[in-house]
């Protein structure tokens, strides 16, 4: 048994110029208790290490050391880091260290979710710190076989993770692979869950989003039952979800709380969405420099009434708007939110009008451009929506190039990106290709529950 | 990532390589019209019409152009205006009365082999001149093209002209058991109105078939699901007749290959809307009688209307699909369709049933 003789000093050398670490001394028992006073709960040092201490005699020492929290601790890397994880190191006569978990994390309380809201159902949303998150997993999921492997990322900022899934529904070459990429990360610090993802990535040159983030429990709850695996990162209130469809990004807990035929219609939506989104910008462009037989001879002009002040042709008009609108949005993300109205007023109505009016752009070009603005919010994941901007400039320059035909090369190209992509050995869009009829109960529709079962 | 961004440069660098049209830039032909000149220097030359709208005004714009083809009429006419002329939102093309008679299919070949026009372009014949039709201000209509076009699709939906685009044509056309017709328009005082219907053999104009003869026409051809037919019996009695089953059967026997014998015969189930005359049609009796002179009076028309088909030696109303099913294809080509259309023996039958007086009391 290794027995530092002068422990005391050996750890407060390790821990040099750190002065925030707090040391409390009780001279007559001869025991020196280290902690750093930010990370530890007042309640918890009370209770667990002040008062047991407080008027007793240096024989009780022995027994009260042998309480349950207090554990034992040899080497002095893991009393350091103990130290570090928020626990107090209590050391008796200057050889023996025992380790108190009084770690108490100053974060804010659980509180509704803010981007992934819902109408109907669970409100709660994860936090930053990773014990309440799992604690509201944990709560969800009252079975022994809901295993939870922890792990530490970064060298530096050693953030814990965890790694969870349902044992008998997830199969283990899953988790295998998964724990085998986390172990190649090899990085000092990490902030965010979503910086672990791109960490996970295998393909970083796609622009797909290709984990599942959520900030609901209830989400992450229903992916693990579906036998995906889902990691939670100290410090991020989010939670990830691997392998992933494309089809994810579509679903909404809504479609799962109301009732079947709303939720069909409401994905259906979604999908309608998707297509505006991607193609309506493109469309006017094609519609205005090549393919102009196919609009109706009356909305025609229109059409070209309302292009006829316009001196640009119309891709760069498109481009001028659809910059327009991204200013306008970036500008309203950095804002608080009560500016961020402003931004929204001057933008919609000061710009769009002006401009029109300015012979700037057209007004049908306007309509076009905010439909299609409009769409890409209905798409409920803000990671796929950053994805689909970036398809719908691509289509629109392809539309500049060749009309329908450059959409259609596009969309081609697209679905051969998104039917080569592979996510933890699954394809991105199963099951619709590779087909499998028997989920596609939930994917493009919504059944009724009583079709789920087998 | 360089191969990307080579992708990229490259489709870049694409874009002047297919003709763009943008659209401020483009006049829409919405009407064409051809007629072939028949007196004067530039005689046997066909002079080709359009109109198009001008969108910033929402007034129409002809131009006109003496050319030898029809193709190279737009290169011609495209000198003549700001505006780069294409085609893709032709919406229905005049053919003079003259120019049909000569023939059409030439014409109807050109366009129906442009993937730019839509098939459904509209064919017609022009009693008078396009040109005049077109060019001319009409106190009642803002842009004349759209009112052809709208009068076109409305008597096509009423059944009293056929709904005739370039496809269909270049079907009848090329179908050897079937002559193609067309919708004939006139230009009157104050407007347009639609004629009835012209009878092609092969591409070229042979007859005409004023409107209630064009009403009985598609009752052969069993088209005419439901709609009004003036029936005028005689002087004192007129009926509008208007009915709602039209069950048309054609029946063919052979013998020995030499007498063909159609049936052709048609159940009317209808009602009576009107009714001028003597009689007493709340008396079943009288209500048979007038039956029966309305039979009668249709099995006249369509007569008539064989008669001229004869005499043309054409099939408009497609009686040769159904002889053609019950030969052999040899015995068919010998046939030499429809020139034997006279040695085919044509019984019309005609069945009216009113089944109401409404209420006219």
């Amino acid at each position: 048994m290794y027995i530092n003789k002068n422990l005391s000093e050996n750890i407060k050398g390790r821990l040099d110029d750190c002065d925030d670490l707090v040391t409390r001394t009780f001279p007559e028992l001869e025991i020196e208790v280290l902690f750093f006073g930010h990370l530890v709960g007042e309640e918890e040092l009370k209770n667990n290490i002040v008062q047991p201490f407080s008027n007793i005699n240096s024989d009780e020492v022995k027994n009260i050391l042998r309480r349950k929290e207090f554990k034992q601790e040899e080497d002095i890397n893991s009393m350091v880091s103990g130290i570090l994880e928020g626990k107090a190191l209590v050391i008796f006569k200057n050889s023996l260290a025992y380790v108190v978990d009084i770690y108490v994390p100053k974060t804010r309380s659980v509180s509704a979710a803010e981007i992934e809201t819902v109408i109907v159902g669970p409100k709660e949303a994860f936090i930053e710190d990773v014990g309440t998150n799992l604690s509201m997993i944990r709560r969800r999921i009252k079975s022994d076989r809901l295993k939870v492997l922890s792990y530490k990322i970064g060298t530096l900022t050693q953030t814990k993770m965890y790694l969870l899934y349902i044992e008998g529904i997830t199969s283990s070459v899953l988790v295998k692979e998964l724990q085998e990429r986390i172990n190649d990360i090899d990085i000092k610090g990490i902030n965010d869950l979503n910086q672990l993802i791109q960490y996970l990535d295998r393909k970083p040159l796609s622009i797909f989003p290709q984990y599942f983030t959520t900030e609901r429990p209830d989400v992450s709850t229903s992916k693990l039952l579906e036998g995906r695996v889902i990691c939670l990162l100290d410090g991020s209130p989010y939670s990830l979800s691997t392998p992933t469809s494309f089809f994810e990004f579509f679903q909404s807990p809504d479609d799962y709380n109301q009732r079947w035929l709303l939720g069909t219609l409401s994905r259906a939506l979604r999908f309608a969405a998707l297509v505006i989104t991607l193609f309506a910008s493109a469309f006017y462009v094609a519609v205005s420099m090549f393919q102009y037989e196919i609009i109706p001879v009356k909305l025609l002009h229109e059409f070209i009434k309302s292009r006829s002040n316009v001196p640009f042709n119309p891709l760069i008009e498109a481009l001028i708007i659809e910059s327009i609108i991204e200013l306008l949005r970036e500008a309203g993300a950095r804002l608080p939110s009560k500016i961020g109205q402003t931004i929204g007023i001057v933008g919609g109505i000061v710009i769009g009008t002006a401009a029109v009016e300015a012979g700037f752009t057209s007004n049908i070009l306007i309509i076009v451009v905010s439909i299609s603005a409009i769409s890409s919010f209905v798409v409920p994941h803000i990671i796929m929506t950053a994805s689909l901007r970036i398809a719908r400039f691509i289509f629109i320059i392809l539309a500049s190039i060749a009309g329908f035909f450059g959409i259609i090369f596009g969309f081609i190209i697209l679905l051969i990106h998104l039917c080569s992509l592979k996510n933890m050995g699954e394809y991105y869009l199963k099951p619709i290709a590779p087909l499998s009829l028997k989920d596609i109960k939930d994917t493009i529709i919504r059944a009724p529950y009583q079709f789920f079962k087998k | 990532m360089t191969r990307i961004l080579m992708i990229i440069l490259i489709l870049l660098m694409q874009s002047g390589c297919k003709d763009q049209k943008i659209v401020e830039e483009l006049g829409f032909i919405h009407t064409i019209g051809y007629e072939s000149i028949e007196e004067g220097e530039d005689i046997g030359k066909l002079k080709v019409t359009v109109s198009f709208p001008v969108a910033e005004t929402l007034k129409q714009q002809t131009n006109t152009i003496v050319v030898d083809t029809p193709r190279e009429s737009m290169i011609f006419l495209n000198q003549k205006t700001n505006k780069n002329l294409v085609l893709g939102q032709v919406r229905s093309i005049l053919i003079g009365e003259k120019l049909a008679e000569k023939g059409v299919w030439d014409l109807i070949d050109t366009f129906y082999r442009d993937p730019v026009l839509r098939p459904t372009v509209k064919l017609s014949i022009v009693k008078s001149s396009p040109q005049q039709m077109l060019s001319k201000d009409y106190p009642n209509y803002q842009m004349v093209d759209t009112v052809i076009e709208e009068l076109l699709t409305k008597e096509a939906r009423l059944n009293t002209i056929p709904e005739m685009d370039i496809h269909k044509f270049a079907k009848d056309y090329l179908d050897d058991a079937i002559d193609p017709i067309a919708p004939i328009i006139l230009q009157s005082e104050d407007g347009i109105m639609s004629e009835g219907i012209g009878l092609f053999s092969n591409d070229q104009l042979k007859a005409f078939l004023p409107k209630i003869k064009a009403s009985v026409f598609f009752l052969l051809t069993g088209e005419f699901k439901e709609g009004n037919l003036l029936i005028k019996i005689n002087k004192e009695e007129k009926v509008l007749f208007s009915f709602l089953k039209n069950k048309r059967s054609i029946k063919v026997g052979l013998n020995n290959n030499e007498d063909i014998d159609v049936n052709l015969s048609i159940d009317l189930k209808g009602f009576l809307l009107e009714y001028q005359g003597e009689k007493d049609i709340n008396n079943e009796k009288q209500i048979a009688e007038v039956e029966g002179d309305i039979q009668e009076y249709l099995e006249n028309e369509i007569n008539e209307i064989l008669e001229i088909m004869k005499e043309h030696q054409i099939d408009n109303l497609g009686l040769g699909k159904y002889i053609k099913r019950k030969m052999d294809y040899q015995t068919w080509k010998n046939l030499d369709w429809p020139k034997s259309i006279d040695r085919v023996n044509i019984n019309p039958t005609v069945t009216v049933t009113i089944i109401d007086t409404g209420l006219i009391k």
